[in-house]
């Protein structure tokens, strides 16, 4: 199944440093871009801090009949694994990041602080098993 | 084995997501100092056959179906932490610079917006009495707050953690050595009833700044929980993981209505102007703010909380330490014009409530 991620831009002088809504959070860098697979909260995003739709791109495959070829670019992580859509369009590989620790993995292709705990967390659990 | 009262600690980390258990390792969790002594309250939700065509006039077996728990506290008002209660409550967050600032940081947290999400943030709550009661509550969130001062005295935060069900008694966090797996907040800096402004500009009006008048004042935020709608029979997550006849636990804990009401006691004035205000119910922008040290510059520590437009519904007076003041209660509602029930602001030195602890 598809999924499509939004992409956004954060205006030169944007309101606030970082901003969250629940459980999605986002810093916002001036000028800079950034993904996020909800809608609304993209939406949010847009009318509350003034970031500015560039694009959204399909994840998986479309037309639906492609489970093998999803299968193949999903880099080898499992559908329940955290950030798992975000991780695989950064092209960040499984191995890395179940053997990378917190901090190393935050640091790796701006996975980030928020992320990289969530991945610690999963794989202490067992969820690679 | 001796449990004392000055053995107990309460603790918290905050989950990425609902279901994702804080990791416990050196330093993955928050001490909260309280001045209560609560405990959790844990309760299984079980069923009995009592009314059943077993033919017996009594129930004749007891069975478990899932498992619920909460706990409240009381929290001195730490200016460090109180940003923690609010994040779980308010969690429509967001951080900025003021003005001036370079190390300061404000906090805006107002009612999240249940058109984005109605899923607030998550902790997973630790609680020790010592070696005879040390557990953990994962899947916790926040179902309201009461914010108070009165006297001279600090300001403090009531506030409740409805947890998922699960209560584990085989917690391994560790509470003192030499990396135990709960930091203990070293700023104790704290807000004050004596720091506190009270603002109030009826519709269309001036301003009214009590000053010399202002008391004492409560901020009561709720929102109602989702409670039997977060057990989900066909995610299949029990206590024990994998085991089907450990009882069910929630999936989600999502929020349903948010509230705020407010009292506020004031010194009598001539006419009984807030008397008026109930009469003629004028919708009240009103403003509640406590100022403390300096961090830099001019930029204060500082705890405001706005209630764009509220309505008094009571003003009556009442004595208290000899004198008569005027006791007003009221309540809040969404105003369209800054889209917004109600707004904290939390100015102060921490980088974010939404990551890091």
């Amino acid at each position: 199944m598809s999924k499509e991620i939004i992409k956004l831009r954060v205006p030169a002088e944007p309101k606030a440093e970082f901003v969250s809504h629940g459980n999605l959070g986002v810093d916002l860098v001036p000028g800079s871009a950034i993904e996020t697979p909800d809608r609304r909260f993209a939406d949010w995003l847009i009318e509350h801090y003034e970031l500015e739709e560039i694009g959204t791109e399909k994840v998986g495959d479309p037309d639906g009949d492609g489970a093998a070829e999803e299968s193949e670019n999903d880099l080898g992580y499992p559908a329940d694994f955290p950030s798992r859509d975000a991780l695989i369009t950064a092209e960040v590989p499984y191995e890395t990041a179940i053997n990378l620790n917190a901090e190393q993995l935050a640091e790796y292709k701006g996975i980030g602080p928020k992320t990289a705990d969530a991945i610690v967390a999963y794989v202490a659990e067992g969820g690679t098993e | 084995m001796v449990d004392t009262a000055m053995s107990r600690g309460y603790a918290w980390g905050l989950q990425t997501d609902f279901v994702t258990q804080k990791t416990i390792a050196a330093g993955a969790l928050r001490k909260i100092i309280v001045t209560d002594e609560n405990t959790i309250d844990y309760e299984p939700q079980i069923n009995n056959d009592e009314s059943w065509s077993h033919g017996k006039n009594q129930a004749t077996e007891q069975w478990l179906e899932a498992h619920d728990g909460r706990v409240s506290h009381t929290m001195p008002a730490f200016v460090d932490e109180l940003g923690r209660p609010l994040v779980l409550n308010l969690g429509d967050y967001a951080v900025t610079i003021p003005s001036g600032g370079t190390t300061s940081k404000q906090h805006s947290f107002k009612p999240q917006d249940p058109a984005v999400s109605r899923q607030g943030k998550a902790v997973t709550y630790a609680e020790t009495t010592g070696p005879g009661w040390n557990v953990l509550m994962p899947r916790a969130v926040g179902d309201g707050f009461t914010l108070r001062g009165d006297e001279k005295s600090v300001l403090t935060m009531d506030f409740g953690l409805q947890g998922a069900g699960k209560i584990d008694p085989a917690s391994t966090a560790t509470w003192s050595g030499g990396t135990p797996t709960v930091v203990t907040p070293t700023n104790r800096a704290k807000f004050f009833n004596t720091q506190m402004a009270l603002k109030a500009t009826p519709s269309g009006e001036s301003q009214v700044v009590y000053a010399c008048r202002y008391r004492a004042f409560e901020v009561n935020y709720r929102q109602s929980l989702l409670l039997e709608a977060g057990y989900k029979p066909g995610c299949g997550e029990f206590n024990t993981p994998g085991d089907p006849t450990s009882g069910l636990i929630r999936s989600a804990l999502e929020f349903d209505k948010q509230m705020v009401d407010f009292s506020f006691e004031v010194d009598m004035a001539s006419g009984s102007p807030e008397l008026v205000l109930v009469q003629n119910q004028k919708a009240i922008d009103i403003l509640i703010e406590a100022t403390g040290a300096i961090i830099e510059g001019a930029i204060r520590q500082r705890l405001s909380v706005f209630i764009p437009v509220a309505h008094y519904s009571t003003s009556k007076p009442s004595v208290k330490n000899g004198i008569y003041t005027f006791t007003i209660t009221g309540s809040g509602f969404f105003d369209y014009a800054t889209s917004k029930l109600l707004e904290v602001q939390l100015v102060n030195t921490i980088a974010s409530y939404a990551t890091g602890w």
